[in-house]
Order: C-alpha cells, then sequence, then structure tokens
C-alpha cells in the first residue's frame, strides 16, 4: 500500500475507495489507537456517503488493539474538536473538508483536541497504519459505544456570548448540504433569530454547489437570498462546518482579517490585555485594532498547528487566521466557525446599525488575496528575491516565507510545500495603490523566477 | 470457575482505567495498551500494578486467540 499519497501535513486525505478504503481505514484505526496512549478515543463523521463504513472500520480497527470507542456518528469538526476537549480524550473525524464527493479524509487529535501533524505523530501513525495493513490485528474487539453530546456542545458554543442579548435578527445561512445543515439547527433552535438555511439536506455528493466557501462562485446562491430576503447577515458554511464566512447585509462578504478584528475586540472587551494572534497574512487593521483595544497582538505563521502551539505558550484568548480559521483558548484551543458566527450576532445585537457599517471601522486597506504563481523552483526565487529587497533596505523578516514592509504597504510571499506555486499577498493604502504594487512585485517575481 | 460477567462489565484496568482483556482458559486479564497481565488467582482479579507483569508477545498472541477471550467493560 502506498500511504505516502494519502498522509498529508495535517491530515490523511484520498479518494474513496481506490486510496483510502476499508482495510486502510482499519489499519489507520490500529494505528491511532497504539500510538494515542489513551483507554478510549471518540469519533464521529460527516455526511459523506463512505464515512459510514470508513468510520467503522477505523473503529474495529481501534477496537482490535483494545481501545474502547466513543462514536459521536453525525458531527461538524469543531463538535469533535469540542468531543475530544471536553471528554479529554483524542479524537478522529471522517471528513475531507470542502473536497468533492469522491473524497474522504481523517483528521486526528489527541487528549485535549491537541493537534496530530507531521511534526507531532502522524509520521509514526503512518509507518503503523502500513504495519498493521500487512498484519491487521486479530481477537477481541474492544467496546463501542454511541453517545449523544449535542446537548453539551450546543451549551458550549452559547457559553462564548450573552445569548440573552440576542435581538431578532434575520439569517440566511447557506450549509452546502454539509455539515451545517446539521449543526444549524441545533445552535439556533431556542434562539430568538429567523434563520433560513439554504441546502440543509446533508448529502456529500454536493448537488448544489461545491462546499468551499473560499471560492466566490460558492457565494452566489447566498448573496442572491440575503438580497432578495433583506437578511441582516448571510453565514456560508463549509462541508465539515468548522469554516464558516460572514456576508453583510448588502451581500458583501466579510474578509477573514475583518472577522479576525471584530471578534478581537469583543474578546478583549470580555479578557481585558489579553494576547491575541494573528496569522501575518491577516491585514494590518487586525494588530491596529487589538492594540487599540489594550491587548497584546502577536503575529504568527500560518496554519492551524503553529496557532494552537503558540496559543499554548502565551496563553492568547483568540487567534484568527485570514483564510477563515478562528481559535479559542476556552475552545480548546481548536477553531470553531459557529462561535466566531455567535459572536458576530452578538456584535450585531449590542448595535442598532447594520452589519456592513459596524464592520467598516476594522476594514481599513485593500487586500490582493492569495495570488498563486507557478515558478520552477519557489524556495529560490524567494530567497533571491529577498536578498534583492535587502540590499535595496527593504524592512524584511522571514517568520513565514518573506514578508517585505515599505511602511504604507507590505506583501508576503510564501513558497508552497507540495506543488512549485509562490503565494503572494499583498496590502496598500487603496485599491489604486494595490494595484500598482501588485504590478511592482509581479516585476521582481518574473525577474528572480 | 470463570468470573461472570456482571464483574466483568465492570472491571478496569488500574492504570490507565481502559479495557481488560479477559482470558479465563488462562486466568488473566490482559491490557494490550500497557502489555501488562493481571492473574485471577481463585476467581478474584488481582488489580494491583504491582502485582502485574509484562506480557511476551508469544503471550499477548496466545491471548488474542483464544476464542473464550473477551474485553471487560460494557458488552454489546
Amino acid at each position: 500500500m502506498d500511504t505516502t499519497a494519502i498522509f498529508k501535513a495535517y491530515d490523511i486525505r484520498g479518494t474513496y475507495p481506490n486510496q483510502l478504503d476499508e482495510r486502510v481505514a482499519t489499519a489507520a484505526g490500529s494505528a491511532f489507537g497504539t500510538f494515542a496512549n489513551s483507554p478510549s478515543i471518540v469519533i464521529a463523521r460527516d455526511m459523506r456517503a463512505s464515512g459510514v463504513t470508513l468510520s467503522q472500520a477505523f473503529a474495529d480497527g481501534a477496537r482490535a488493539v483494545g481501545v474502547d470507542v466513543i462514536d459521536l456518528g453525525l458531527a461538524s469538526t469543531d463538535f469533535l474538536y469540542f468531543a475530544s476537549g471536553y471528554l479529554n480524550l483524542p479524537g478522529t473525524m471522517f471528513t475531507a473538508s470542502h473536497n468533492p464527493a469522491k473524497y474522504n479524509g481523517i483528521k486526528l487529535c489527541l487528549a485535549g483536541a491537541k493537534p496530530v501533524g507531521v511534526e507531532s505523530g502522524l509520521v509514526e501513525i503512518e509507518a503503523l497504519t502500513n504495519q498493521f495493513y500487512e498484519t491487521p490485528a486479530t481477537g477481541p474487539l474492544a467496546p463501542y459505544r454511541e453517545l449523544d453530546l449535542t446537548k453539551e456542545w450546543v451549551a458550549h458554543v452559547h457559553s462564548f456570548v450573552d445569548i440573552t442579548a440576542f435581538r431578532p435578527l434575520k439569517i440566511v445561512a447557506d450549509t452546502a448540504n454539509g455539515m451545517g445543515g446539521f449543526v444549524a439547527p441545533l445552535v439556533f433552535a431556542g434562539l430568538p433569530f429567523d434563520v433560513e438555511i439554504l441546502f440543509p439536506e446533508l448529502d456529500g455528493t454536493f448537488p448544489n454547489h461545491p462546499a468551499d466557501p473560499l471560492n466566490p462562485e460558492n457565494i452566489r446562491d447566498l448573496q442572491r437570498r440575503v438580497l432578495e430576503t433583506g437578511a441582516d447577515v448571510g453565514l456560508a458554511f463549509d462541508g465539515d462546518a468548522d469554516r464558516v464566512f460572514v456576508v453583510d447585509e448588502k451581500a458583501q462578504p466579510l474578509s477573514g482579517s475583518t472577522t479576525t478584528a471584530m471578534v478581537a475586540k469583543v474578546m478583549l472587551k470580555r479578557h481585558p490585555g489579553a494576547t491575541v494572534l494573528y496569522n501575518l497574512i491577516c491585514s494590518k487593521a487586525v494588530p491596529e485594532v487589538i492594540a487599540e483595544e489594550g491587548g497584546v497582538g502577536r503575529r504568527t505563521r500560518v496554519g492551524h498547528s503553529y496557532i494552537k502551539q503558540v496559543m499554548a505558550e502565551t496563553g492568547a484568548i483568540f487567534g484568527g487566521e485570514h483564510s477563515g480559521h478562528y481559535y479559542y483558548r476556552d475552545n480548546f484551543r481548536a477553531d470553531s466557525g459557529i462561535i466566531t458566527a455567535f459572536i458576530v450576532l452578538e456584535l450585531m445585537s449590542g448595535s442598532t446599525l447594520a452589519l456592513s457599517e459596524l464592520a467598516k471601522p476594522f476594514i481599513r486597506y485593500a487586500d490582493s488575496g492569495e495570488i498563486n504563481t507557478e515558478v520552477a523552483d519557489p524556495a529560490a526565487t524567494v530567497e533571491r528575491v529577498a536578498m534583492r529587497l535587502v540590499s535595496d533596505g527593504v524592512a524584511v523578516d522571514h517568520l513565514d516565507g518573506l514578508t517585505a514592509d515599505y511602511g504604507d504597504w507590505w506583501f508576503n510571499l510564501r513558497p508552497s510545500n507540495t506543488e512549485p506555486l509562490l503565494r503572494l499577498n499583498v496590502e496598500a493604502k487603496d485599491d489604486e495603490a494595490l494595484k500598482r504594487h501588485v504590478d511592482e512585485v509581479r516585476v521582481l517575481l518574473k525577474e528572480y523566477a | 470457575m470463570a468470573l461472570d460477567s456482571f464483574l466483568l462489565d465492570l472491571l478496569e484496568d488500574p492504570v490507565d482505567h481502559g479495557s481488560l482483556l479477559y482470558v479465563p482458559s488462562q486466568d488473566v486479564l490482559y491490557n494490550p495498551r500497557l502489555r501488562v497481565a493481571y492473574e485471577v488467582r481463585d476467581s478474584i482479579p488481582v488489580l494491583l500494578p504491582d502485582e502485574s507483569r509484562p506480557v511476551s508477545a508469544d503471550e499477548e498472541r496466545s491471548y488474542r486467540d483464544d476464542a473464550q477471550a473477551r474485553y471487560t467493560g460494557p458488552s454489546e
């Protein structure tokens, strides 16, 4: 078996059944059960049809090495992380997030929702998976039971806000046939909102549109419906509902940076002087807001394992990534889209202003979004660009790829780990300046590629 | 005499508090995670960490292959 194709940096992912089938899942279950150093694990799955047999095969694999399995059944990824924290048990989520129907995958965490990645166990788990694939564990199976934690999870989500302060708001939620269709009705039940859910049926073939709200095409239905119904806010969930994107009453999407800055302000009101993390792709508006609100801002690399690690080291209360991942200390340092949505709804409830007006003070610059450029040798290109900038006297840093700060604009250039690609993000004071600076960086790239 | 199933539903490892594989023919309760075995003496499970013993690969195989073996904890 070739596990190198399916073991990624932070999860296991492949097409079902040719790359990831029940035999691989059983082997992975025995591997994780052996590695996790715990008498029990908790598992869950998203709505993909293959998740039923794959998660059962994984459970059998873990049980065969003497590990009890607690099965949550259907859940969002942030729900599974909650269960791992709440029960203090290692967790396993069967999901391929926003990937097409033919994919499935496995996200793993240790007790307390601690991340598992290539630097924290995934390499060992891959080696064990290969062993158990060749020589499966045999013998009796340790106990298995189903557990319903929805009440506990909903109470946990609500604990991040004052639900008595909510005012009646009209919400459209596009759950894209993903797990949002399962969790949104649970968390909104009993609250004074008028909620309309688009595509609530759980269907892993994604018959309406892909469950990837990062692609502007996939939020068109939501934008149209927000305008048609005069809704106050629109929410777009991804396939496993761990990411939620917000659109305002004018159907304009709020960027991850804007949402990070808004949530940072709320969190700092509640926890004065606390540390807040933001990754280096975030707008400069984010550290500005953190400082204005009396918080301590800390810039981090991109990626959830870095954020969680820095969160553990600094005790930060909250962390945001421009890509739409929001991490909370009191959520076992895991990210949650639905908690973020609730904080935005609380902010809206405390004001008579429309969301577009509320968001305005947090939108201070123009950003390019991530621009991918194909180059033969990404790392070498970054190195050559860096040398040129240093000789020009430009302030650069290497926290993640290369960041060049010119004072009134900046850019970051990161090589992709898996493809011959450079990822470029530029931010400037307005659209006109942005366009000029993007062109400047493109010229630099052409020269040094 | 074998331990009764009511008792088996309740027994857990005294160290990691997980399920144990009960092998009646050999009078042992085995923890496959920590690879230690506890003796069952005169129908009394001796679940004392100090009295546990490490288990060899051959012994482990014999436990797993025993048709009568079952895990403690709630049975399905």
